[in-house]
């Protein structure tokens, strides 16, 4: 659950710096488009991990 | 403005209104009579109509007109709003459900309560509930901005900005008074719609109206216009919003979005916390809508729309009033008041349940009739206080967000050591406010935070010293023994 905050936080200084533009957009603005889709999916699998039966009651 | 656009807002709102008045009318004579009802939908709010209040809670004027006009005055900055609904998402999956245990388990309606049962002091639940109700009132002030705007567009802007504002706030209190938060709800999911048709029809006719060829080609565009524009600090390096400012700015709204009372309070409504996890996973991408909202303040941009007294708060309707048919900016017109109307609504609903439950109720005895009743006059109290703050403010609508993040962030170390560290005690909890407000409202002390914390957002710098004295007065007392 930390990635998000890596993603859209701790590398933003990094990303303005490039240059590059895919489909025309501002690369710092693709990337934070990106880090929505990202965090959509982690969530998603932290819940499944949550939800999963936890074997010998350890934690997953 | 032409009658068409009148004849559309104006239904959009009243349809709208009526038929959410009709949904609650089978919760009717419970919602009169029963404070929990009111207050947090009686606690069985599934996983649909949770996504939609919480939706529009996280969609509101602020980002349909705060953000259009960021793009179009900043730029870059306006990526704000991708970043802080993730983050907050990705805080809430673990913060809400948390949050929703403590209130099933210790029949809690408001946000004070929790401080209440968790640090077992009355005091402190009567000082977080007017902390509470003060940043509840500048978000309300955002509402009332947008609402008045939208007034001013469609009925001509002779009309003088106190009517305005006047008459926004009597049409919320309207809609507040009428029902509770299941209206509320059903309303939030219709604007929603709205919204989202709103902003699919803008965002594909845009580009024809500017003269790009298709939607990228509008990024494309402006970024061959203003080279700077999508990196930051943006179009205006004076005005300090470069990536320091953003990565603190988009923490203090993750940290402080479910601290809001109203955010906090939605919690308690949920029927499970699955209900809230599974809202946390799907709720980021509707915030990729934003592309489009990005998209129009940039394509206002490539227009040289000018709006009245450079007021970015109105580009967006300037922008449409100007480009498009009276039908769609009537279309945007009813959107925007209702973006406005329903989380507003919201808001003064939990400011009036706080003031009763937490700041009278330990004073004096109050009936569950009367509860209600002292609710409903203190909210016109508190809607009269925020069109006082509308008429004397000139901000953007996003600044006038971030500062009542600020305010509300000085009780995130309340709610967070609640939840994490067993040993903090009240005392700490309102040291800390105390030395975090001193940080945020006091300006020498302002100005040494800044000073120290150079480029950070205000509201995160004053949350770190609350919450750094919170943990020094917690370290410094000794541990109580078990009880």
């Amino acid at each position: 659950m930390l990635l998000p905050f890596i993603w859209h936080l701790a590398l933003a200084p990094l990303v303005n710096e490039v240059r590059w533009q895919p489909w025309g957009l501002p690369f710092p603005m693709a990337w934070q488009m990106a880090g929505i889709v990202l965090t959509s999916l982690i969530i998603g699998l932290v819940y499944r991990l949550d939800r999963e039966p936890r074997p010998n009651g350890r934690e997953p | 403005m032409t009658a068409s656009t009148l004849l559309v807002a104006g239904s959009i709102v009243a349809l709208t209104v009526i038929a959410s008045l009709w949904y609650a009318t089978r919760y009717r004579n419970d919602a009169a009579r029963n404070l929990d009802e009111w207050a947090v939908g009686g606690r069985r709010f599934g996983t649909w109509i949770f996504w939609f209040v919480n939706a529009g809670e996280i969609y509101t004027t602020f980002a349909l007109l705060g953000i259009t006009g960021y793009a179009w005055a900043f730029g870059a900055p306006a990526y704000i709003a991708f970043t802080s609904v993730s983050l907050a998402c990705t805080l809430g999956y673990w913060l809400m459900p948390c949050i929703w245990h403590a209130g099933r388990g210790g029949g809690l309606l408001t946000q004070a309560d929790y401080f209440v049962h968790r640090y077992r002091a009355r005091w402190l639940g009567a000082l977080v509930g007017i902390a509470g109700i003060v940043a509840l009132v500048m978000y309300v002030q955002i509402q009332l901005t947008a609402l008045s705007l939208v007034f001013r567009l469609t009925l001509g802007s002779a009309l003088p900005a106190a009517v305005a504002t006047s008459l926004a706030a009597l049409l919320m209190l309207l809609f507040v008074y009428l029902a509770g938060l299941r209206s509320a709800a059903f309303a939030a999911g219709i604007k929603d719609v709205l919204m989202l048709v709103l902003v699919v029809v803008l965002g594909s006719t845009v580009a024809a109206k500017v003269g790009a060829d298709s939607m990228l080609d509008v990024f494309h565009r402006v970024q061959q216009w203003h080279p700077d524009i999508g990196r930051f600090p943006g179009l205006d390096p004076s005005a300090g919003l470069d990536t320091t400012w953003f990565v603190t700015a988009a923490l203090n709204v993750a940290l402080g979005t479910w601290i809001f009372p109203h955010m906090f309070q939605l919690c308690f409504a949920a029927r499970a916390a699955n209900t809230i996890r599974r809202n946390a996973i799907w709720q980021p991408l509707y915030s990729l809508s934003y592309f489009f909202i990005i998209l129009l303040g940039f394509a206002a941009l490539l227009a040289a729309t000018q709006p009245e007294g450079g007021n970015l708060n109105a580009v967006l309707l300037q922008f449409v009033a100007d480009r498009y048919s009276p039908l769609i900016v009537g279309l945007l017109a009813g959107t925007v008041c209702l973006l406005a109307l329903v989380p507003g609504s919201l808001l003064l609903l939990t400011a009036g349940s706080i003031f009763t439950r937490n700041v009278i109720a330990p004073l004096r005895e109050v009936g569950e009739r009367q509860a209600v009743w002292i609710a409903r006059m203190a909210m016109v109290v508190f809607a009269g206080c925020a069109v006082l703050l509308t008429l004397t403010s000139n901000e953007s609508l996003v600044a006038v967000g971030l500062a009542a993040y600020g305010a509300i962030g000085m009780l995130a170390p309340g709610v967070f050591f609640g939840f994490l560290w067993a040993r903090t005690q009240a005392m700490a909890i309102a040291a800390g406010m105390a030395s975090g407000y001193t940080a945020l409202w006091w300006p020498p002390a302002r100005e040494l935070v800044a000073a120290t914390l150079p480029g950070w957002d205000s509201g995160l710098a004053a949350m770190l010293v609350n919450a750094l004295v919170v943990a020094a007065i917690t370290l410094a007392t000794p541990r109580r023994t078990a009880s």
